[in-house]
Formats: structure tokens, C-alpha cells, sequence
């Protein structure tokens, strides 16, 4: 469904979005940025223009695209992106509580990642790594006091199943 | 843009600005992004760690004496605008924004690491 948004003179417009390449430090990558149109305010004398519009961007927006922003920037680094992580999840039939515990995070740190993105390079490249390589997996799964032998057991199978 | 001198008329008028500032934020208000904020907002938030909400707690924080240049009192603009310089996480940023007159707009125009050497008229 369209999201709608209030333009600042009152009148209801739709948010937008589109997919913008970027390059910091060397690194170029693309993401997903949502955004709405509303008309350009000079910004030396505050006037409005009656005619331009321009890509504007509540916080909320702000919130969304930098969010998708680090996830690209640190995807394009060898992280892995939280999409690919809930698609992990759903293959393996893995909840995001269980995954935290086996990668040795506390509790809410995958749903939170899932959610909120990736907080940090580090521990980005460190999921994936984990993730991709089986016999890490594995020895993790085994290791991790925090899940029952039934639950390993069955983990166990399923990662044996993908490999 | 003009550079207000530091007189007590001036650190009113500026005053009087940062007040409806965060009047506007209190009750309601909103910030927005331009274009070019934005694209100077991700290249902070890559390089140095700085967000949006970094951006609207230096806001709330602003006092006369970070003012750098701006304010139009001729009321022909439909936005107050007003620049500053700031330290976010001990990074200087030129931070210019603007106030809807009629309005509870707050739009952001620049977020970034100053070109120049920013003067602050009413810091000494």
C-alpha cells in the first residue's frame, strides 16, 4: 500500500522511492531510498519556489534510508545484510532468539539487526562467515549451552539437508 | 547570507530563533531533509558515525554563541534560514536549517564538515 505524507503546505503526496549508487572510501554500492516530492525552498532567502520540486525526506525516511545506507555500505564489504539473514533463518527454520544464542550474542541481537539493520561492520562479516561455513556452524550449534539436545538434534539435520 | 555583529539586539534576534526552534520541536514539529542534507548526512554517517538524531540533539543543543550567519528579518522568505557551527561527536559541522514561517517545518539544508573557516560573531 502507498504511504501518504503531508507536504508542508498541507496537501497529501505519496512517498516515492527509487534506487540510488553511492561511493565512500573507494566502495561503491547501491540501496533503496524512500522519498517524497514537495517544492524547493531557496536556501539563502527561504523562498518557496511555486514551480521546482525536489526529493525532500521526513525523519522517518531519514531513519529507513540510513538504515539501508550502512546495510549496503557494509554488505559491500564482505557483511551480510538482514535479508539474507531472515532468508537463512527461514531455510533452516531457525528463530532469530536461537540464531543469536548459537552465533554467541545475547537474546535480541539477530531480530534487532533483522530489524534495525546492521550495527557494525565486525559483526556483520562475522555472521556471514559463520552462516556460509557448515563446519562452523555445526561446531557452534554443538557448543551452545543455551539450546536443548532435541533442538541441536534437529538444527544439526537441517543444516546437514542444505550442504 | 548575511553576518549578524554582536550587539544585544542581534543576540535577541537569534535567540528569539533558537526559541521558536524549539517551540516548533515541542509541540509537534518536524524535521526535514533536503536533497543535498541528505546526501551530506550519509557521507557523515559513514565517515564519522553521525545520524539524524545526532543532528536533532545538536539542535535542541544550539546556543547564541554557536551562530555562524543567516536570519532574514525582512519576512519576504517563507522560511527563516540560519546557519551554525557545531561539534557533533568533536566534529566541526556547518549546520544550516530553516523555520517555516507559517508553519511547523524544520528544513534541514546543510549537514557537513565546513569548506572555510567558520567565524562565530557572538563568540567573544
Amino acid at each position: 500500500m502507498e504511504k501518504s505524507i503531508l507536504k508542508r503546505n498541507g496537501d497529501k503526496t505519496e512517498e516515492l522511492s527509487c534506487f540510488v549508487t553511492k561511493k565512500f572510501n573507494q566502495i561503491e554500492f547501491s540501496y533503496k531510498i524512500h522519498y517524497y516530492l514537495d517544492n524547493i525552498v531557496d536556501e539563502n532567502n527561504g523562498k518557496i519556489s511555486k514551480t521546482d520540486l525536489e526529493k525532500h525526506f521526513t525523519e522517518e525516511q531519514m531513519e529507513r534510508n540510513t538504515a539501508a545506507l550502512k546495510n549496503a555500505y557494509f554488505a559491500a564489504q564482505g557483511s551480510i545484510s538482514p535479508i539474507e539473514i531472515i532468508k537463512f533463518r527461514k531455510k533452516h527454520k531457525i528463530a532469530a532468539s536461537t540464531l543469536s544464542y548459537i552465533l554467541g550474542f545475547s537474546k535480541n541481537t539477530i531480530s534487532n539487526i533483522e530489524k534495525d539493520g546492521i550495527s557494525s561492520l565486525a559483526t556483520g562479516r562475522l555472521i556471514k562467515n559463520s552462516i556460509e561455513n557448515k563446519n562452523l556452524l555445526r561446531k557452534y550449534i554443538k557448543l551452545c549451552y543455551k539450546i536443548d539436545e532435541k533442538k541441536k538434534e534437529r538444527l544439526l539435520q537441517e543444516i546437514e539437508k542444505s550442504s | 547570507m548575511k553576518e549578524y555583529f554582536n550587539t544585544e539586539t542581534n543576540r535577541s534576534l537569534v535567540q528569539s530563533f533558537l526559541d521558536r526552534t524549539i517551540d516548533i520541536l515541542d509541540n509537534g514539529g518536524f524535521l526535514t531533509f533536503t536533497n543535498k542534507a541528505q546526501n551530506e548526512l550519509d557521507y557523515l554517517t559513514i565517515t564519522e558515525f553521525i545520524e539524524k538524531e545526532d543532528i536533532k540533539e545538536a539542535i535542541y543543543s544550539l546556543v547564541i554563541e554557536d551562530y555562524y550567519r543567516g536570519i532574514n528579518e525582512s519576512l519576504e522568505g517563507d522560511f527563516e534560514v540560519c546557519a551554525f557551527r557545531v561539534f557533533i561527536n568533536h566534529t566541526e559541522i556547518y549546520l544550516k536549517y530553516g523555520l517555516q514561517r507559517e508553519g511547523i517545518q524544520i528544513l534541514i539544508f546543510s549537514t557537513h564538515k565546513p569548506f572555510l573557516r567558520m567565524n562565530q560573531p557572538f563568540l567573544n
